[in-house]
């Protein structure tokens, strides 16, 4: 007796893939993106004996110590859209924010340590099907006579389905 | 005898469970990188160069006045006459982050006085010693980092006001704005 394989050619893999959806996992259904959209943006100050500048999640900004906040029509906070590919997700999500001391803006010579990440909402029990915005603010660590110029860096947001 | 080699469709179905879950990459987790910035600016100082001084002027019988320019030149009116001295406008430079501008605000005294007789007085600026006789500069540009703010002002003299040397003080306050 003699048996014969049968060649699988690729179009009837293709074809066994789209008939057969239960081998699909559910939650492959329900994928979560996520894309950042605005900086987060200490603003314009004046070092002075050095303190902090705070920019809550709210975008508002504040300062303890001596630091002099000057004028800054772009100062806010960073903000990050999260979208579920257009179906509404209904699974809840996990944000996971820097941990203190792992964030530091730059000049290339100094830094300043970013700290205290805060996020609004604080949780998320869905994503709507439009998707919906996350807010991040942070404090900013400034030290006396801090050395002028413009300090950059950047930190990552990570968001896990439960 | 040969033994061909087959697929069975137990681990054809294997193969498809594992294409189908990894092959679009893993859509349970996503993260995403912000920038962030900060800008520390120069802070803004200003220090006086030149004191304000209105020179000798003799008063007489008939009130009037003697204007200083910015740039220091001399003006008079009424029965108000020179008389030698030198005058020169106040000069208070200012220095902070090239570039930015910053909000003028002149105070002091509204009065010279000689510890009696008082004569009026009421400032007047600009950041280019020109030769205006009124008018007060509120802002300025720290074009590359620095700038000058010049004083000078408008003294009225009483008739027959007594002759002494008369003083006082003009103060300049700035902040970036």
């Amino acid at each position: 007796m003699r048996r014969r394989a049968a060649a699988i050619l690729p179009a009837s893999l293709a074809a066994a893939l789209l008939h057969a959806p239960f081998f699909l996992p559910a939650a492959s259904a329900q994928q979560v993106t996520l894309s950042a959209t605005r900086n987060l943006d200490f603003g314009r100050f004046v070092a002075g004996s050095g303190g902090a500048i705070a920019v809550s999640a709210a975008g508002v900004r504040t300062k303890t110590g001596g630091v002099i906040l000057l004028n800054s029509p772009s100062a806010g906070q960073a903000q990050f859209t999260v979208g579920s590919n257009g179906k509404a997700g209904n699974k809840s999500i996990v944000i996971t924010l820097p941990a203190n001391g792992t964030i530091r803006l730059s000049n290339g010579t100094a830094n300043m340590a970013v700290n205290a990440f805060v996020d609004s909402p604080a949780t998320l029990l869905s994503i709507p099907a439009g998707g919906t915005t996350l807010s991040v603010g942070a404090t900013l660590t400034v030290a006396a006579n801090q050395a002028p110029g413009t300090y950059s860096g950047s930190f990552p947001l990570i968001i896990n389905y439960q | 005898m040969n033994q061909p080699t087959f697929f069975s469709f137990r681990s054809l179905q294997i193969a498809l469970a594992v294409l189908a879950c990894c092959g679009t990459g893993n859509a349970l987790a996503a993260s995403a990188t912000a920038a962030s910035n900060g800008t520390v600016v120069t802070p803004i100082a200003v220090a006086k160069t030149s004191d304000l001084a209105f020179g000798k002027f003799a008063a007489s019988a008939t009130a009037g006045s003697v204007t200083l320019s910015p740039n220091g030149a001399r003006t008079f009116t009424g029965g108000v006459v020179a008389a030698g001295g030198t005058s020169t406008a106040a000069k208070f430079d200012v220095t902070g982050q090239a570039g930015l501008t910053y909000a003028i605000t002149l105070g002091g005294s509204t009065q010279l006085t000689d510890g009696t007789s008082t004569m009026a007085f009421a400032p007047i600026s600009d950041t280019s010693a020109s030769a205006i006789t009124t008018g007060n500069v509120s802002t300025g540009t720290l074009t590359g980092g620095a700038q000058s703010i010049y004083v000078g002002g408008v003294l009225t003299v009483g008739a027959n006001q007594v002759a002494n040397t008369y003083t006082g003080t003009v103060t300049a306050t700035v902040d970036y704005n």
